[in-house]
């Protein structure tokens, strides 16, 4: 509509003859002037397919917003950690924000430390967007993600209702100090509260890799073997091959968050019921959308961007798996993009 | 007189160049109300959450009333004494006002409630038909006034119908028009701008048949005296009725209109199917490649039906229309049943496939039926002595805009039936997505096939049509200035 309003106006004023004056809309610039914008990504873990996903959103976001924007250059730069740590995610938005940076997102792996880090950004200049894990006391701009909590009850409640109402169930946790885990886990914990019949094993929490996950899940089977189900805050056990050989399929009742190419198999062979997937590119394209609009076009952006979040069992794995090939996620079987 | 003879058109029957052109415009603006709303309407699901289903009951019910304001608009029309004629006052008016309205109407903004958006767009949408039918009766009947040559009447509607498809070429294109980035925020905001680049041309290319389109009639006209003659309106109701029994009696006519029926009414019903499809099954959900194939597939398909015309044209003159009817819908079947095997999301260019053997039967329906009505009608003559294109052409279009109207309500229908959820995206259950394809696939087919069985039904064969056209030259005395050329 503004390109229409735009070529409308232009013919105006060729047919009046006559120019207006200058705005200060960069999109009003002549050709020449270029607003060059590096935008810092940081996600948690370079372990973490989800956030390659969300890479892929934000480089096709930009593409299209550089096509769109003639006066914009955008410049990734992907600063996301191989393994997970906090540390060095605050130190690098500390140093995207000294060496320029105009836009910063990240995924914050522990809140109270990335808090003084963004904090800091933000005095140097920087603007800086949370997605998937907020820090939601610093002075980010805004936040991109599901509503942490709906998802958590969605967990919760799927589970309880595989297990006909009652039974015994584990929470496995994740790390303990993201915000976006904790929220999850006490909205579960709420659902529990009103089914008096399930049971809670216990809240665990783990390094958020496959094989940390895999051997607190084991363990915790072994101490609990009335255990019915596991909710699970995220998908973690599903990132290593060995689940399939060191755990029976169907003998528990499990809902997950995330749904990414590696778990999917598990949902094929019956080792979980029902997976919550995120639309992890929405990440990167929301993201990029937001920085072009806050820093480019001097737009009011929300402070909370909500996505919603997709159900993924054996009747859309099919659907899912070409869902997620259109968002960049690589290597998903054949037999799934045919189903 | 066999079969193999040829009619040569007098020169005072011909029609002119410009005339013809100016005339076929109208076709463009015709096609483009005809198709533009279905082509849009993926917006009111996908950009603003409305429910398929209502979606359906939207597209129905204007179509409806619409099936009912056509009689009484040609009524009006045959009716109105001016000095501009009985057609063109109303094309000139209706272009504008239907112009006018269609922009109006896609100016939705997101953030209200469903049924704040059904009501908004059900009302704009019956008053969009009303003037769209101000607009197309008079046009139609303007064209079957502007020549009494058999074959000069077929150029006309060959020209027409090929201009008319240029429409078909842009109406594929208007999602990926819509959800182009470098335009428009979203497809909310590209369907607001695309409806007033309509509403635009609809105006200025809707007007030129009004202002240039010679009128035969016109002089008659006002020599009568102004206004509408209401004074016989009774009387033509009761002849409106009676004339509707007789059509309805006449077996080759059924036929047709069953031919057409299964046939136009199929492909449409399954047209939202095929969106459906080919964005979230075969690209998985990315919108913008599914909105390139199908803009691909329609314009593969619009080419494809240029040829069609031409193609069954001259196939009709070997053959006979009959038999080329059910070639060209014998091609369809093949097209439809191809899509099973060639919507393939692991090769999505395949979904380009299938649409020039669809275009075949599609291309050949309007130009056979067309003719093949004219030799109903001369049939009719011969058996009753009127003359009634007016008649058979409102019940053979109120038929097939009731189709429509039905395609349109079950198409949302079925697509809920399918389970198909708009939060899920490509997500879609494998058990929807088989249905989906399915009902795709399914529906063209077996429709396809009644529809050649209809038309194997229909009597009038080449020689027997230049039978009819002899016996009433030959009641008639020589009522054209027709040449016979053995």
């Amino acid at each position: 509509m503004k390109k229409l309003t735009l070529i409308t106006a232009v013919i105006l004023a060729l047919l009046l003859g006559a120019c207006g004056p200058k705005t200060d809309s960069p999109e009003n610039g002549s050709a020449d002037e270029v607003m060059t914008l590096k935008i810092t990504m940081i996600g948690k873990s370079g372990e973490n397919p989800v956030f390659d996903s969300a890479r892929e959103g934000a480089e096709s976001a930009a593409r299209r917003m550089t096509e769109k924007h003639r006066g914009l250059e955008l410049l990734l730069d992907w600063q996301t950690p191989s393994q997970e740590s906090a540390a060095k995610q605050a130190e690098s938005v500390r140093r995207a924000a000294d060496t320029g940076s105009a836009g910063i997102l990240v995924s914050c792996s522990d809140d109270s430390l990335l808090t003084e880090a963004i904090d800091y950004a933000v005095s140097r200049g920087s603007a800086v967007i949370t997605f998937d894990s907020d820090a939601a006391g610093s002075k980010r701009f805004s936040f991109i993600g599901a509503d942490e909590a709906e998802l958590g009850r969605k967990v919760m409640s799927a589970a309880i209702e595989r297990l006909g109402g009652s039974g015994q169930i584990a929470i496995l946790a994740g790390n303990a100090e993201a915000p976006n885990l904790r929220e999850r886990v006490e909205a579960m914990m709420a659902v529990l509260e009103e089914h008096p019949l399930i049971e809670l094993a216990g809240v665990f929490h783990h390094a958020e890799t496959g094989p940390e996950a895999l051997a607190v899940m084991e363990t915790v089977n072994a101490d609990y073997p009335e255990l019915d189900a596991w909710a699970m805050a995220g998908g973690w056990p599903f990132f290593t091959e060995d689940l399939m050989s060191r755990l029976e399929a169907g003998k528990y009742t499990i809902v997950a968050v995330d749904a990414i190419p590696e778990m999917l198999q598990y949902v094929e062979s019956g080792h979980v019921q029902l997976l919550w997937g995120q639309p992890s590119y929405s990440w990167g394209s929301k993201g990029i959308e937001a920085m072009v609009d806050s820093l480019y076009l001097k737009k009011s952006v929300s402070e909370s961007i909500e996505h919603s979040v997709i159900p993924v069992s054996i009747d859309n794995l099919g659907g899912w798996s070409r869902q997620l090939r259109a968002w960049g996620f690589r290597g998903l079987p054949e037999k799934y993009l045919t189903m | 007189m066999s079969a193999a003879k040829t009619h040569r058109t007098a020169a005072a029957d011909k029609i002119s160049f410009g005339q013809k052109f100016s005339y076929g415009l109208g076709s463009i603006v015709n096609n483009l109300l005809g198709g533009a709303i279905g082509y849009m309407s993926i917006v009111l699901n996908v950009g603003l959450g409305i429910n398929p289903a209502l979606i359906g009951t939207l597209q129905a019910i204007p179509r409806l009333t619409d099936s009912l304001t056509d009689p009484i608009m040609g009524y009006i029309s045959d009716n109105t004494r001016s000095r501009w004629g009985r057609r063109k006052p109303y094309i000139f008016a209706g272009a504008i006002l239907v112009g006018l309205t269609y922009a109006l109407m896609w100016q939705l903004r997101e953030g209200y409630s469903e049924m704040f958006y059904f009501w908004y767009f059900l009302i704009g949408s019956i008053v969009f038909y009303l003037f769209y039918t101000m607009f197309a009766t008079p046009w139609v009947a303007l064209g079957y006034e502007l020549t009494d040559d058999y074959h000069e009447r077929t150029r006309l509607m060959g020209m027409t119908n090929f201009m008319g498809q240029f429409a078909w070429i842009t109406l594929p294109w208007f999602y990926a028009f819509m959800e182009n980035d470098r335009f428009f925020e979203n497809s909310v905001e590209g369907a607001r701008g695309l409806a007033i680049l309509i509403g635009i041309g609809v105006i200025i290319l809707g007007i030129v048949p009004a202002l240039f389109t010679k009128e035969r009639y016109a002089a008659k006209s006002e020599s009568e005296g102004g206004g509408v003659a209401i004074s016989g309106m009774a009387a033509n109701i009761k002849n409106f009725f009676r004339g509707m029994v007789i059509t309805l009696r006449r077996k080759d006519f059924l036929m047709l209109c069953a031919g057409t029926f299964f046939l136009f009414n199929s492909i449409q019903l399954v047209g939202a199917f095929g969106s459906y499809i080919i964005i979230f099954y075969v690209s998985g959900g990315d919108q913008d490649m599914g909105s390139k194939f199908m803009g691909l597939f329609g314009s593969i398909n619009t080419i494809a039906t240029f040829s069609a015309i031409a193609a069954v044209t001259w196939i009709s003159t070997k053959i006979g229309k009959r038999y080329t009817f059910m070639l060209a819908t014998f091609a369809t079947l093949l097209g439809s049943i191809l899509k099973w095997f060639t919507y393939d999301p692991m090769a999505p260019w395949k979904v380009l496939l299938p649409a020039p053997l669809i275009a075949i039967g599609m291309g050949g329906l309007f130009t056979m039926m067309g003719s093949m009505m004219a030799d109903v009608c001369d049939l009719d003559e011969l058996e009753t002595g009127e003359r009634r294109e007016g008649m058979y052409g409102a019940i053979y279009w109120w038929m097939v805009k009731l189709g429509l109207a039905l395609a349109f309500a079950l198409s949302g229908f079925l697509l809920n039936w399918t389970g198909y959820d708009v939060a899920l995206g490509g997500a879609q259950s494998s058990h929807t997505f088989f249905w989906m394809r399915f009902l795709d696939v399914i529906i063209p087919t077996i429709s396809s096939a009644i529809a050649i069985i209809a038309v194997w039904f229909y009597g009038i064969t080449e020689e027997r049509s230049y039978e009819i056209r002899q016996e009433l030259d030959i009641r008639n005395g020589k009522v054209t200035k027709t040449a016979v050329q053995a």
